[in-house]
């Protein structure tokens, strides 16, 4: 097993990117993505090691407050092929 | 093997062309993040050449059959034979057991057969898509790990169009339909795809059992012409 350090620059860009396609308006989806990884930063804060799969589940619930489809996107993304 | 059956396992073949999840599964992903990182234009560009990927390996292998069938007398002698046709309605009812038991992954999603590396190198593929070329080498090769269901396909389909009473000119125009109709799932997953991802995910999920049952009873059926063509 392997650790990589948490990249949030490119969490945020990847749900730029899932945004974007949604059809989410530019500035709604900066603001409501950027409170998003505050709240995950704010409860990652005690964590030293976190595993991919918390990690995507703690981004998806922090996403459900703000936009569902987003957040449902964000989650089954790789579940498709 | 009788024009009616011939027809009936060609309308079949294409039928599963269409139904099959790979290259679709591949290429919703890849309108997403196309439209997700490009203006529509340049989205719909790529995705065009991704189309085209596509539709040209399906034409390439379904001429390199029926090129094979036509230029080779052995393979054509072997072709007319029964234990071939029984063969052949074998391999089909394998696949019908094989769509039903592995074709989906148990799981949530979607999850295909192929192995899980495969389906992350084709996550970053998709991803990493800029140019055109990129676009149309990944539509190219999304077809190449369903090749265990989709070969027979081809075989009997080229073998279809040989028993045909049909100019070159018209089996040429059959294999240009059967490309069209294999891609044409795709061409409705862009305008979907664009219209609400989450949906359109959602939708395929919901359905998973659906679409293995229905793909399931297409290869039956081809199996059930191919005994049909050889006991009557």
């Amino acid at each position: 097993m392997t650790s990589t350090p948490l990249d949030l620059k490119k969490l945020k860009a990847e749900l730029k990117i899932h945004a974007h396609a949604l059809g989410i308006p530019t500035g709604a989806a900066d603001d409501f993505i950027k409170r998003a990884i505050q709240d995950v930063t704010k409860a990652l804060k005690p964590k030293k090691i976190i595993t991919d799969q918390d990690l995507k589940r703690l981004v998806t619930k922090e996403l459900k407050k703000y936009h569902k489809d987003l957040a449902y996107v964000y989650e089954n993304h790789d579940k498709i092929i | 093997m009788s024009v009616l059956t011939a027809v009936g396992i060609l309308v079949l073949a294409m039928l599963i062309m269409a139904s099959l999840q790979l290259v679709p599964g591949i290429f919703a992903l890849f309108s997403h993040y196309v439209a997700g990182k490009y203006p529509r234009s340049r989205a719909t560009d790529l995705s065009t050449f991704f189309i085209l990927g596509v539709e040209t390996s399906v034409v390439v292998i379904f001429f390199c059959t029926y090129a094979i069938l036509c230029c080779s007398p052995a393979v054509t002698f072997i072709v007319d034979s029964d234990i071939f046709a029984w063969t052949m309605a074998g391999i089909f009812i394998a696949l019908t057991l094989g769509i039903l038991g592995f074709y989906f992954r148990k799981g949530p999603g979607t999850k295909l057969f192929i192995s899980r590396r495969l389906a992350s190198n084709f996550n970053a593929k998709v991803i990493a898509t800029k140019t055109r070329s990129d676009a149309f080498t990944l539509g190219l090769t999304a077809s190449v790990p369903e090749l265990i269901f989709t070969l027979p396909i081809y075989l009997m389909a080229a073998i279809s169009i040989m028993r045909l009473d049909s100019t070159p000119l018209e089996r040429a125009g059959i294999i240009l339909l059967f490309a069209i109709v294999s891609v044409f799932p795709l061409i409705i997953i862009h305008h979907l795809s664009n219209h609400n991802f989450a949906d359109f995910i959602k939708f395929r999920f919901k359905n998973k059992a659906f679409f293995r049952f229905v793909l399931a009873l297409f290869y039956l059926f081809i199996a059930a012409l191919i005994i049909l063509g050889v006991t009557a």
